[in-house]
Order: C-alpha cells, then structure tokens, then sequence
C-alpha cells in the first residue's frame, strides 16, 4: 500500500479538469435553467399579482358604478312612484271632481225634470180640472141658474161696503151716467127691474151722487160670462160669476208656484184660445 | 492480491506510468462529462421539463442547499469543487457493482489527490473570500499559541480524509473479495449492498466535510465551523 505520486499529481490535474468540464457541462446549466424558471415564475408571479391588483381595482370601480347606479335607479324609481302617485291623485281628483259635476248636473237635471213634470202635471191637472168645471158648469147652466146668480150678485150689490161703493159711484159718477149689465142669458124684465132698483137704492143712499138716481141701464148678453152676471160703469166694473172663481183659484195656484208659467206652458196656453174660461180681469165681488 | 488498482499498470516509461486508477478515472470523467452534456444540451426552463432534467436538478440544488446548510451563503461559487468531489466519489463507488471493476477511491493515491486538492482549495476560498492576511489571521485563533496546532490539524485532517475514504473504500472491496472465496453466494451480495450504502456514505462525508474545511477558512469566526467536523467522523 504506497502512494504513487505520479498517480496523485495526476488525479489531481484529473480531478481539476473533471471540475471545469462538470461547471462546464453541468452546474451553470442546470443553475441557469433554475434561476431562468424561477425568474419566469417570478415574473409570471408579479403579472399575476399586477393583473390581480388591476382586477381587484376594476372590481372596485365596477362595485361603486353598481352602488351608484343602484342608488339613481333607487332614486328614479322613488321619483317615478311618487310622480306616479301625484299623477294618480290628481287624475283621481279631476275625475272625482267631474264626476261631482257630472252628478250634480245629472241631479240638476232630474231635479228640473222632476219639477217639469210636476209642474206639467199640476198645470195640466189645472187645466183639466178647469175645464171639466167650466164644461159642468156651462152644461148646468139655465135661466134658473141665471136668476139665482142674479140674485146673488143683487144682495152683494146691496151689502158693498164703503170703499167698495165710493169706487163704484166714483166710476158712476165720471161717465155718462149708463150702467152695463152683461149676463150669459137674456134676463127676464123681473130681474132686470130688481137689478135697477138694487143699483138706484145704491145710487140714492148717502152719500148720493147729484144727478145719479136715474141711470141708463144697457143690458148685454156675453155667454162666456158662464152663468154670472156683470155691472160696468166706467173704468169699473162688479158681477158675480164662475169664472170668477176660477180666475181666482188659478190666481193662488200661481202664488204657491210662481215659475208654474213657463214658455211651452204659455204656447200651450195660447193654443187653447178657443177655451170657453175667461180669464177676465174682474175682481171678484167676494173681494 | 492486489489491494489497489494503482498495481495494475498499462504502461509506463520511467517516472511515467498509466494504471487502471488512471484510465477508470477517465472513463468515469468521461462518463460524467457526456452524460451532462447529452442532459444539458436540451434544458427547457418551461414549467415541465424532462424526468433526467428533473433529476439533475434534484441532485444539484440538493448539493446548493446542503451547501448552505453548512454555512456558504453563496453556493453557486463553491459548488464546482465541492460538487464534484461529491459527483466522483459517489459515481466511482456506485460502479463498484459492476462485476470486473475496481473504483479509483480504493487508491490511496486518488484519495490523497483528492485530499490534497480539499488541501489546496481550503486556502485558495479563504484567501479569495478574506486576503490573505484574513485567512493567515485565523491559524492565530483563538491565540497566536495555538498555531502549531491549527498547522498539525491542517494536515492531519487532510491525511485522515485520504486514509478514511482509502479505508473504507479499499476494506469493503478487500472485503467481497474474501468473502467471495468462503460464502461465493450470499454474503458477497449483502456486503455489496453495504459497500453501495458504505460509498454514498463516504462520498457524503467527503463533501461534507471539505465544505465544512472550506466554511471555517471562509468565515471570520472560523472556531465553530471547526468543530462540526468530529460528529461526522465515521
């Protein structure tokens, strides 16, 4: 067991050359390599991390883009309910409102449809109800009937009262001094002599008139006076009829009604001109 | 019975000689060299490279960590030496299956050359890393009274890393082929497979250690990395 030197310098000079040919062919190689991938890794480290920050970042603004845009929809939104709202309120009100008008014009409608048809009712029950007694009554007339109506109008004549006869010699005693007597029928001579001697006993009780006890008597026969009997004198005239009566009753239907004259009612009125009711203005003697 | 392939000679003119440690030296040289060439000659630094690629990566950042776990904080720059002390012993002892081989660690010579250039290469680190004043400084440590010492360690351990990788080399193969003459059959099989561990084992030791020489030359405070040498001595 010896040391060959010659061996040991050369297994040195081997072992040195083996050195240079593994760094050669294999340390810096496979160092490189590692180092090159782990650079790469590195790098692709840092891109990712760089690609994450920029994600992340994006995400940021994309989150606040969508909180805005959650927040102007949200405000939109409420903005439209609300104006929807109001809208709704206001159409309702309107519509409310129109239709309030609509009803009350309806129940001014009915109302004066109602009162139309009360009144024509009323009008034409009046006119019914006198025509049917003017019909009766003319159907009932006769020179019975006459004498009781003049015998009626002659105790008025007699029971006048002091106004009442003032106007009457006041009327007597401006004319010339002639009386009027109009009746449906003719009279008889007997009533026409009652009648003259009730009018001069008027004429001749005081306060007398000068020159009024012998009046001129002018005796008329006007059939639509309806069984009654009329003195004039003047501008002034006193009898006692139905008609009267009539006239007078319609009078106070008039006064409980006032707008009971209406214009068809008047054209209606004027058709039925030919009606025998007189509406004579002739006050009638029961005052 | 030849104990070392030194004895074995091809040829020789005078001082000059060739021997089986030379020429297994450099079939073994140029095994190493070709393989890494055909390896390297293709490396891909993609994400998937390819299994023998992968391999040597393994083997080498294996060496680089190891390195650093010894205390070089930059083993790129020793790796070559170290590495390749490493590569060679391990290498020349893994062939010793092969039937008809002898490894060049069984010769005394290889290993005092290997031992020497540990030798060598301790002061040539020290001086590049810390001057030479810096490197001469610490066989002053911890007092000028210790330099006789720390000269006798430096030689002394270079000697015992020779003789310790000689011995344990040259006894295993020494070894088989006694056992190879009484049980021809099964204990030369086993002792084989403790001659394979037995040389890792020494190829390990052998880099270790001269990282561990070439640590405490490196490093100011050399005393430390001085004493991890004794719990890794077989």
């Amino acid at each position: 067991m010896q040391i060959n030197w010659f061996t040991v310098i050369a297994q040195m000079i081997n072992f040195f050359i083996l050195v240079w040919l593994l760094k050669r062919f294999l340390y810096k190689p496979v160092l490189k390599a590692i180092d090159d991938r782990e650079k790469r890794i590195a790098a692709q480290l840092q891109d990712a991390a760089a690609k994450e920050a920029a994600a992340k970042q994006q995400g940021d603004e994309y989150r606040l883009k969508q909180e805005a845009f959650d927040r102007d929809r949200a405000s939109l939104l409420q903005k439209a309910v609300d104006e929807g709202n109001a809208e709704r309120r206001r159409l309702m009100e309107t519509a409310r409102k129109e239709s309030g008008d609509l009803r009350a014009a309806l129940e001014r409608s009915l109302e004066q449809e109602k009162e139309n048809t009360n009144r024509e009712i009323v009008r034409m029950t009046q006119n019914e109800v006198f025509a049917i007694a003017k019909k009766t009554l003319e159907d009932l007339a006769s020179s019975g009937l006459e004498e009781q109506s003049v015998r009626i109008f002659i105790r008025r004549l007699r029971s006048l009262d002091g106004t009442g006869k003032q106007a009457f010699l006041a009327a007597f005693g401006a004319e010339t001094h002639s009386l009027t007597v109009k009746s449906a029928f003719d009279l008889s001579g007997s009533l026409r002599q009652e009648i003259e001697t009730a009018v001069r006993d008027l004429l001749t009780a005081p306060p007398a008139i000068p020159g009024t006890a012998a009046p001129a008597f002018v005796y008329e026969t006007a059939p639509q006076l309806v069984s009654g009997i009329e003195l004039a004198a003047g501008g002034y005239k006193l009898g006692w009829n139905i008609e009267a009566y009539l006239a007078s009753m319609e009078k106070q239907l008039k006064e409980i009604n006032p707008n009971q004259v209406t214009e068809p009612e008047k054209k209606i009125n004027g058709n039925k001109e030919t009606n025998p009711v007189n509406n004579k203005e002739t006050a009638p003697s029961n005052g | 019975m030849k104990l070392s392939p030194d004895q074995t000679i091809f040829w020789q003119h005078g001082f000059i000689h060739i021997d089986l440690t030379l020429v297994t030296t450099w079939a073994l040289m140029a095994l190493l060299s070709v393989a890494s060439w055909l390896i390297t000659r293709r490396l891909r630094a993609d994400i998937r490279i390819s299994r023998w690629q992968c391999l040597l990566e393994m083997l080498v950042t294996a060496m680089n960590d190891q390195i650093r776990e010894v205390g070089l904080n930059r083993p790129a720059k020793y790796i070559g030496f170290i590495g390749t002390l490493f590569v060679f012993i391990a290498v020349s002892n893994l062939c010793g299956i092969l039937p008809g081989y002898t490894p060049p660690t069984g010769s005394l010579s290889t290993t005092t050359a290997l031992a020497l250039c540990v030798f060598i290469a301790v002061p040539f680190f020290g001086i590049s890393e810390n001057g030479i004043g810096g490197y001469l400084k610490s066989y002053l440590q911890p007092n000028f009274i210790m330099l006789p010492i720390n000269v006798i360690s430096e030689i002394s351990r270079t000697l015992a890393l020779a003789v310790r990788l000689f011995g344990n080399i040259m006894s295993g193969g020494l070894i088989v082929t006694i056992l190879l003459g009484l049980t021809p059959f099964f204990f030369p099989v086993v002792m084989n497979a403790l001659g394979l561990l037995t040389g890792m084992i020494q190829a390990y030791i052998f880099g270790v250690l001269a990282t561990v020489y070439i640590t405490a030359a490196t490093s100011e405070n050399d005393g430390s990395a001085k004493t991890k040498e004794s719990p890794q001595k077989k």
